[in-house]
């Protein structure tokens, strides 16, 4: 039945034109990911982290195909952790991950340029 | 050498202490020793050899086994030890010599060796054993000794002796040579010839030193050409370490006149260098980061993973415990309802009696509700929250936090004393405005290449000055050696040594062949004197003597006569020993063993007559039979000082000796 739906999944991953301005950011000026999808799991990785639902999603304008499941999750590492840590997700993993990514990267972008450090940044939780 | 005395202790056929004193003097210089034949005169003059020169010859020329010179009735009562001490004097000094010997003996108690023992003294101080020899012969050689300490019946084959192309002979003539004091002029000839020889090898090694002067000439040649050279680049060196200074000097003046300028680059430059340190720092500080985000992007859940691990781990335990309680309780079930159907407890055997049978029914009942409540189905199932918990395995490798907050914050440093920096080389730029920077750039590199060949002069400087110092001291060096060579010796003065002591030396050698002959005509003459003193008729008018010092008689006309009796040839002995004491350069005592043994009253008459006028001491070993005429007895006999005895003991092996009435 999960083997079934996953199929159903998304093979191709999009971002909004602000997620890409983030991994814009986040790779080019802030420098901390070398490659985008380094930026695009670690986005996910906070917004799981912070118990984030799609209804916190920002207005995000034009979403676009941004990665391949083969190269952004070649193990499916991100798809277990999102199927593990939110059962609820585990229809269809990669299909969250793309509003999981909107909010992490917002988070990290936003929290970054208050001047916060990044490690304070993936090890925070929740703002409430 | 004069002999006061012989002291013998079981020696030969002497047995226990005998002592024999010569009291002679100048008007009292004979002492007549009487004894039979084998009864011990010869073993007393051979007591006197024996203490001299430590071995006793037989008339054969055989030297006689020392252990047999001990007296054998003393060694028959277990004695084992013989001496003899003699005293003597020489030249106005006195001596002492005691000479031991102690034999070893077999198991059997046979005679087997002797082990000997020398103590010397001379005026009462004891003479060092290895010069004890050395002495001896010095007071009487034992070559001359056959002269001397003479026993007449071996004189008598004195032509055979000296005749033979043997060392004996050559030992006789050197023995006669070494009585007229022919060595002590062989012994100025060699000291000439050593002198010269001395002269001559100092000549040759002056002519060495010449050559190792003329090689140190070379050498220090060569050393002062290095040391010019050295000198001369050192000069050099100083120059150019000048010029450079000077041109240090100018460039230091015009970078005077930019000095705050100056100072602003030199800073801008130290600020820019380490701009870009800090730049490549942080370039690595961020590849660091950025793989370890690659690695661990999963950090911000790590936290949440481990409660979930653990909550799956929980939730397994939990399950695999229900699924082992029910197999435990269909097993339990399955035994209950076959030992019900058997009617005998399937553990034991034994018959279940009807009033258990209910009991058992009840619990199988019982079982079967557990069961079926342990059969409803878990969600999730054992198998999904194993498949969960592997899943979750991997997102517990802990991720490296630390790490990632100790690069950033250093970034972070970095990047503020960038800024920092940035702001003061912006305002050194505003400051630096409108000046010329290349130029004092320009000034600064060529001062630096100045500095830089200030340092390669200096180096010159101390390697030249080395090379000069160095230089320097070789030369000192091989001066010093050059004087040492040239002051060895004064050439001219060796030269004139070698020259003297060579010509000397052939001076010495004939005076060595003239004084051989001429010392030999004396005793010729002295011997033919005596000869003709000793005989009983003046049938031969001389005595000859070759260049082997054997004897000839001649008549008036020159003709020899090859043919002589026993008697004849002992007196021409005689008149040769009388001779050479007569021609001696030491003159002393004479023993003479059986002397007149055939020699007719006539001829012993005439030698008792004149030998107490040729010698200092006479001591004449006779034979008891040996009747003195009346014309010997009144011309000797007043100038006896001491008569002896040798008598025989109770046992034919023992003699005695002492003073006769």
């Amino acid at each position: 039945m999960e083997q079934e739906n996953i199929l159903k999944d998304k093979a191709q991953v999009g971002l909004s034109i602000e997620g890409n301005d983030h991994i814009e950011y986040l790779t080019k000026v802030y420098k901390w990911f070398e490659d985008g999808q380094d930026a695009y799991r670690t986005a996910c990785a906070v917004a799981l982290a912070r118990g984030f639902n799609e209804t916190d999603l920002p207005n995000v304008r034009n979403r676009t195909t941004k990665y391949g499941i083969g190269t952004l999750d070649p193990i499916g590492s991100l798809r277990d952790l999102i199927c593990i840590m939110r059962p609820d997700l585990s229809a269809r993993p990669y299909a969250a991950s793309e509003w999981l990514a909107e909010i992490g990267l917002n988070v990290i972008r936003t929290e970054l340029d208050t001047g916060a450090l990044l490690i304070d940044i993936l090890e925070g939780e929740k703002q409430s | 050498m004069i002999i006061r005395s012989v002291e013998m202790t079981n020696f030969m056929p002497y047995v226990g202490e005998q002592k024999v004193s010569f009291d002679t003097s100048k008007d009292h210089p004979v002492v007549l020793i009487y004894g039979e034949n084998n009864r011990g005169k010869s073993s007393l003059f051979s007591s006197i050899k024996w203490a001299m020169y430590g071995e006793v010859i037989d008339r054969t020329g055989r030297k006689v086994l020392e252990e047999n010179l001990l007296n054998d009735s003393a060694f028959d009562d277990g004695e084992r030890v013989f001496s003899v001490t003699l005293a003597l004097e020489s030249d106005g000094d006195s001596y002492l010599i005691q000479r031991t010997a102690e034999i070893s003996t077999d198991r059997e108690g046979k005679r087997l060796s002797s082990k000997q023992k020398v103590i010397m003294r001379k005026n009462s101080n004891f003479v060092e054993h290895v010069e004890i020899q050395p002495t001896v012969n010095q007071i009487m050689n034992k070559e001359i000794s056959i002269f001397f300490l003479c026993d007449m019946e071996v004189l008598e084959d004195y032509e055979k002796l000296v005749k033979d192309d043997n060392l004996a002979a050559e030992g006789i003539k050197s023995a006669i040579e070494d009585i007229l004091g022919v060595p002590a002029i062989v012994a100025v000839r060699e000291a000439l010839k050593s002198v010269s020889s001395e002269a001559y090898a100092e000549i040759k090694k002056n002519s060495e030193s010449s050559k190792e002067s003329t090689r140190i000439q070379n050498e220090i040649s060569l050393e002062e050409e290095k040391f010019k050279k050295a000198k001369t680049e050192l000069s050099k060196a100083i120059a150019r370490h000048k010029e450079k200074e000077k041109e240090k000097e100018d460039l230091d003046k015009q970078l005077a006149k930019h000095e705050q300028s100056s100072e602003l680059i030199g800073i801008e430059k130290t600020l820019l260098d380490q701009e870009a340190i800090d730049l490549k720092e942080i370039e690595r500080l961020r590849s660091e980061i950025q793989l370890a985000m690659r690695e661990s992007w999963w950090l911000p859940i790590s936290h949440l993973v481990e409660s979930k691990y653990t909550e799956t781990q929980n939730a397994t335990e939990i399950a695999a415990s229900r699924n082992s309680s029910l197999s435990a309780k269909n097993a339990r079930l399955s035994a209950l309802a076959g030992s019900l159907e058997s009617g005998s407890c399937g553990e034991c055997g034994q018959g279940i009696p009807e009033s258990k049978k209910s009991e058992i029914t009840q619990q199988i009942e019982k079982l079967k509700v557990e069961i079926t409540e342990l059969q409803i189905p878990m969600v999730p199932s054992l198998e999904s929250l194993m498949e969960e918990s592997k899943r979750l395995s991997r997102f517990r490798v802990p991720p490296k936090a630390a790490l990632i907050r100790s690069d950033e914050k250093s970034i972070r440093l970095l990047l503020n004393e960038n800024m920092k920096r940035r702001q003061r080389l912006n305002d050194i730029s505003k400051q630096l405005d409108g000046i010329d920077k290349s130029e004092v750039q320009q000034l600064n590199a060529k001062r630096h290449t100045v500095s830089s060949e200030i340092g390669i002069t200096m180096v010159s400087i101390k390697t030249e000055n080395t090379k000069a110092v160095e230089a320097e001291k070789e030369i000192s060096a091989l001066q010093s050696k050059y004087s040492k060579l040239q002051s060895v010796v004064d050439v001219n003065e060796v030269t004139i040594e070698h020259a003297v002591a060579s010509y000397l030396s052939i001076i010495f050698e004939k005076s060595v062949q003239n004084f051989r002959e001429t010392t030999k005509r004396e005793v010729e003459k002295a011997a033919s004197e005596i000869f003709k003193q000793l005989v009983s008729k003046n049938a031969f008018s001389n005595l000859e003597i070759n260049e082997n010092y054997g004897l000839r008689l001649v008549d008036d006309s020159g003709r020899s006569f090859d043919h002589r009796g026993a008697g004849v040839e002992q007196v021409v002995a005689l008149s040769l020993i009388l001779a050479l004491g007569r021609k001696a350069v030491r003159s002393g005592c004479l023993v003479l063993d059986t002397p007149f043994a055939r020699l007719d009253d006539v001829h012993r008459d005439n030698i008792l007559h004149y030998l107490p006028l040729e010698s200092e001491q006479v001591i004449l070993l006779l034979q008891s039979g040996e009747k003195l005429s009346a014309k010997s007895a009144d011309n000797l006999l007043p100038r006896v000082s001491n008569r002896y005895e040798i008598t025989i003991g109770e046992s034919p092996k023992e003699s005695f000796i002492r003073k006769a009435v």
